[in-house]
């Protein structure tokens, strides 16, 4: 039970010498430039090669409209028109 | 078919009648008796008992049979049996045959008949126009022999004659002969040339009106959208307002359309709708409440005409009166009808009064389903010409839709017509219309209208 107070005292001793350790002051450059260009990224594609995106020709719907050739309905009608 | 047992039963009612052994000889005496009394259709009736009697017509009976029915007209020999008809070899007889054969599309026979009309007879130009046509139809390269014939015949019998209706008769064969041709040359595509056999029909001509349409497809097809719009204008002339063409709408708007002036042709659409959508109403209604032959006949008959209110439906009825058939067999029809009065005048005999109602009734029947066919060609027509309309309406949208995806626009900055844009021949100059009467450069009107296919960048 005596010995309690010197285990604690030396623990508190201890602490103190840590903490004046650990006490590391950087400075950092006020201004720095990074050169994007000359970074390398290494990695892996993992999309296939030849996907892309292409902007395709719409295709264009158009009905056949009216039209005419020959005259055959009047041809008849006409004769039929005469008794 | 009711018209035919009936009349047959009329012959043999009358062979029963006259069962003695000269039966004959009375139908003969009849025959002439009515003819002296001016009663053709009566004396005509007689004379048909007479051949059915003798399976066959004499040289006598013949010639009172060309005499009978240069006064009826053809529409009685509608009332007798074709196997009857047949029988007797006989210009009249012949074309009404040749006629009867064309439209159940018996053409062999047709033109088998048309051809025993001789050279020097008066209806040999309408027997060569029949035959021409029939080869037209067939593909036959041979036609324009026949058409040939047709317009050398009836040209020199339209000088002849002196009266002025069958004067009309040969100009009509004549045109109709040169209009067959011109339409032969539209097929074969040579559609200036075409347009210059339409041309050379005058202006007053019954047909005119008509070859107004088909003369704007010449110059569509030409690509000359400016005159075709131009030609069609004159369908809204006053003096052409009862022709009721409905395809010309198309033409006008497949011209606007090719133009690339598609407001223009949303327009036109619009008023067709607008204009026919009531026209087409009104004629389904009146063909709903009226299914009776007569009706029609009635339609075209001018005691009754006042009883029909709307205007648009007097506009058909005054373009069907001006039709050949319809004119020649109302011709025939109030004949018949003046025979009628005269013997209930004189106290005829009831049998004669009863067959000449009997005719009369036929005949009324006869024009007005003729004219019953043109209703329902028109309705036809209408509803032909509005989903035509609206297969155009549909196809701007998508070239309007086609635009918008290219980021396109029509260039429609620039003016909208020029005299530049007209194109006309040596013998065509523009007229300014100051003081001018609107008649005589009916058919010859040009739009100026420039192209609008230049598409821009939005």
């Amino acid at each position: 039970m005596k010995k309690m107070p010197i285990i604690f005292l030396f623990m508190l001793l201890g602490s103190n010498i840590n903490m004046a350790q650990e006490r590391v002051i950087k400075k950092y450059q006020k201004r720095q430039k990074v050169d994007l260009g000359d970074l390398e990224i290494k990695g892996e594609i993992v999309t296939p090669g030849d996907f892309s995106i292409q902007v395709e020709r719409r295709k264009k719907f158009s009905k056949s409209l009216y039209d005419r050739n020959e005259f055959n309905f009047e041809l008849r009608n006409d004769v039929l028109n005469l008794r | 078919m009711l018209k035919k047992i009936l009349l047959s039963l009329f012959l043999v009612s009358s062979s029963m009648s006259f069962s003695q052994p000269d039966t004959g000889k009375l139908f003969y005496k009849k025959s002439i008796k009515h003819y002296k009394d001016r009663n053709f259709n009566l004396s005509l009736y007689f004379l048909f008992s007479l051949i059915k009697k003798n399976n066959g017509a004499s040289a006598k009976e013949k010639k009172l049979l060309n005499v009978l029915l240069a006064q009826t007209g053809t529409l009685p020999l509608y009332l007798y049996d074709v196997s009857l008809l047949e029988k007797i070899s006989n210009p009249y007889i012949n074309l009404h045959l040749a006629n009867i054969y064309f439209k159940k599309k018996m053409y062999d026979k047709a033109m088998t008949y048309a051809a025993q009309v001789p050279k020097k007879n008066k209806f040999y130009a309408e027997a060569q126009l029949l035959t021409g046509t029939t080869l037209q139809v067939l593909g036959n390269p041979n036609y324009p022999t026949h058409y040939k014939t047709c317009i050398q015949s009836a040209s020199s019998r339209a000088k002849k004659v002196s009266n002025k209706k069958f004067g009309l008769y040969y100009n009509l064969i004549k045109e109709n002969c040169q209009i067959n041709y011109a339409r032969d040359l539209f097929k074969k595509r040579e559609y200036a040339l075409s347009n210059a056999t339409y041309n050379e029909i005058p202006k007053t001509a019954y047909s005119w009106p008509y070859i107004l349409l088909e003369k704007g497809w010449n110059y569509y097809k030409q690509k000359d959208y400016n005159r075709t719009l131009g030609v069609l204008m004159t369908y809204e002339s006053p003096l052409l307002s009862s022709y009721f063409l409905p395809e010309a709408e198309i033409l006008k708007a497949l011209s606007y359309y090719n133009l690339c002036l598609y407001k223009d042709t949303a327009i036109l659409i619009e008023k067709f709708f607008k204009v026919y959508k009531k026209r087409s109403r009104n004629l389904r209604s009146f063909v709903k409440t009226h299914k009776n032959p007569e009706t029609y006949f009635d339609f075209i008959d001018k005691k009754n005409s006042s009883l029909i209110e709307n205007q648009y439906i007097k506009s058909l009825r005054n373009q069907l009166k001006k039709k050949l058939k319809v004119n020649l067999h109302y011709g025939s029809y109030k004949k018949a009808k003046k025979e009628l009065m005269a013997l209930k005048k004189k106290g005829a005999s009831g049998r004669d009064i009863k067959f000449l109602e009997f005719t009369l009734k036929s005949m009324k029947k006869k024009i007005g389903r003729h004219v019953q066919e043109y209703f329902y060609y028109f309705i036809n027509q209408i509803n032909f010409v509005a989903s035509e309309m609206f297969n155009i309406r549909l196809e701007i949208i998508t070239r309007k839709k086609d635009l918008l995806y290219d980021d396109k626009k029509l260039i429609s900055s620039r003016a909208r017509g020029s005299h530049n844009e007209v194109n006309r021949s040596s013998d065509e100059f523009f007229y300014t219309f100051k003081g001018a009467f609107w008649a005589d450069e009916l058919g010859d009107y040009s739009f100026g209208l420039k192209s609008n296919c230049v598409e821009v960048k939005r």
